[in-house]
């Protein structure tokens, strides 16, 4: 679907971590496979979790509770900026800071975290929003090439990760992905090896809209690549071949 | 000027958003005569209150031409208002394609700003539009809008499928729209403006 998606990659072969404990295992294998602090996963404005929030996390003990005893969801600045957004946020972005907030991100080192993060928004079908990110000690130019071209992959990821969090606290059981009537000829003919070039032909369509119906087909199925919906497509038996 | 706006940044551009409403309700329930909900001469509706990435062109200060963008893995428009145009297709769910919904221009400002104006000011709206989805990553764009729209976006240099069929709400042909986001679409727009002795907008 991209160049390259390790991070999704990632994320599609582990889908069957739904206990709390599988999820914290996979939040410290994925930092420990993309050599990254911390991951945390953060649903704001989840009418169908009760609370509305929902928080994973593998950030240090001793900062959690520095963080939620000092009322820091109050001043986060990252929490407070990426709110309000859609695109992806780099920390360094971040508009100054002021008051408070100054000390935020220097408490936050004190507590082992890095100076570096990436969060995603994630806007779900509730209205939700899951703000994904990640956290890393690193050099500035280290930190500028590690996100090129790697920003789609980790929103995809991003996406991922949301979905299986929604399963995992029960708000969306794992229904049998429907494909359209489209999208299971798109399929029939990916398992038979056709390109997307090929299947434009066959289907009398542009190969623009065939890329299209793999991505949305990757999306239902929660998987990176076309190969990987093949083989799910396949193992499952979800489509009449 | 292109100004793209989100969430509530919006709210540090009060009077280009109230510009942009006001333009949208002339365009859209004045002079296509959608059955949209227009309170003091404004135009907005459930998606505005959801902070979308709004694009917004303007000349000293006059908008000439607005749209806005939402992620299709939340509530829009083509997912809670218009499914029927996606026929086939189906709900998209994809966080890396998006909607842009309200798309408008300023017809009369624009043919004061040049006999092509039209194509000029939708081309620079459309630059902006692609060089920052492909910032963001964004893959692909989807949009409902009625038919005529086709053709401003094909003399625009836009290149575009049609997802579904042409569906008629309160006499108005409707299509769903799929654009690719890539360097040669973004190089296309360009080349087409070139090619036209007009002065480009979008900077």
């Amino acid at each position: 679907m991209f160049t390259k998606c390790p991070m999704s990659q990632f994320m599609s072969n582990r889908t069957e971590a739904t206990t709390a404990k599988e999820i914290q295992e996979l939040f410290d294998d994925f930092c420990e496979a993309f050599e990254l602090s911390y991951l945390t996963y953060y649903a704001v404005d989840a009418p169908m979790i009760k609370g509305g929030t929902y928080l994973i996390t593998n950030y240090p003990e001793s900062w959690k509770r520095h963080y939620f005893e000092n009322g820091y969801q109050k001043i986060d600045p990252v929490l407070s900026f990426a709110r309000n957004r859609l695109t992806p946020l780099d920390w360094h972005d971040l508009p100054p800071l002021k008051g408070p907030a100054e000390v935020f991100f220097s408490d936050a080192r004190l507590h082992g975290l890095g100076s570096f993060g990436m969060t995603v928004p994630i806007r779900g079908q509730f209205g939700e929003l899951a703000l994904v990110s990640v956290n890393a000690e690193t050099s500035p130019p280290e930190w500028v090439e590690r996100w090129r071209g790697a920003i789609p992959d980790y929103t995809f990821f991003a996406y991922l990760l949301h979905m299986q969090v929604l399963r995992s606290i029960g708000t969306s059981d794992k229904p049998i992905p429907q494909l359209t009537r489209q999208e299971a000829e798109v399929m029939r003919w990916a398992v038979r090896g056709k390109s997307a070039w090929d299947t434009a032909r066959l289907m009398g369509l542009t190969e623009r809209t065939v890329h299209f119906y793999v991505r949305n087909i990757c999306a239902k199925l929660e998987v990176a690549t076309k190969t990987q919906a093949v083989a799910r497509v396949v193992r499952e038996h979800l489509i009449p071949l | 000027m292109l100004i793209i706006a989100q969430g509530e940044e919006i709210n540090s551009y009060p009077e280009l958003a109230d510009q942009m409403f006001r333009l949208r309700a002339r365009a859209f329930s004045d002079r296509r005569g959608w059955r949209v909900k227009v309170e003091e001469g404004r135009e907005r509706d459930y998606f505005d209150d959801l902070g979308p990435l709004y694009f917004c062109l303007t000349e000293n200060d006059h908008l000439l031409a607005s749209l806005r963008l939402l992620p299709s893995t939340g509530p829009h428009m083509l997912s809670d208002v218009f499914p029927e145009v996606m026929g086939d297709t189906g709900i998209v769910r994809h966080p890396l394609i998006w909607e842009s919904s309200r798309f408008c221009v300023d017809t009369e400002a624009a043919r004061t700003f040049s006999a092509d104006g039209i194509n000029v000011v939708t081309r620079s709206i459309l630059t902006g539009l692609f060089v920052t989805a492909r910032e963001v990553g964004l893959v692909n764009i989807i949009s409902v809008y009625d038919v005529f729209v086709e053709r401003i976006l094909r003399r625009a240099g836009c290149a575009f499928d049609r997802l579904g069929p042409v569906v008629s709400y309160d006499d108005l042909n409707t299509v769903g729209g799929l654009f690719e986001v890539s360097d040669t679409v973004i190089h296309q727009l360009k080349s087409v403006g070139s090619h036209c002795a007009a002065r480009s907008l979008a900077s």
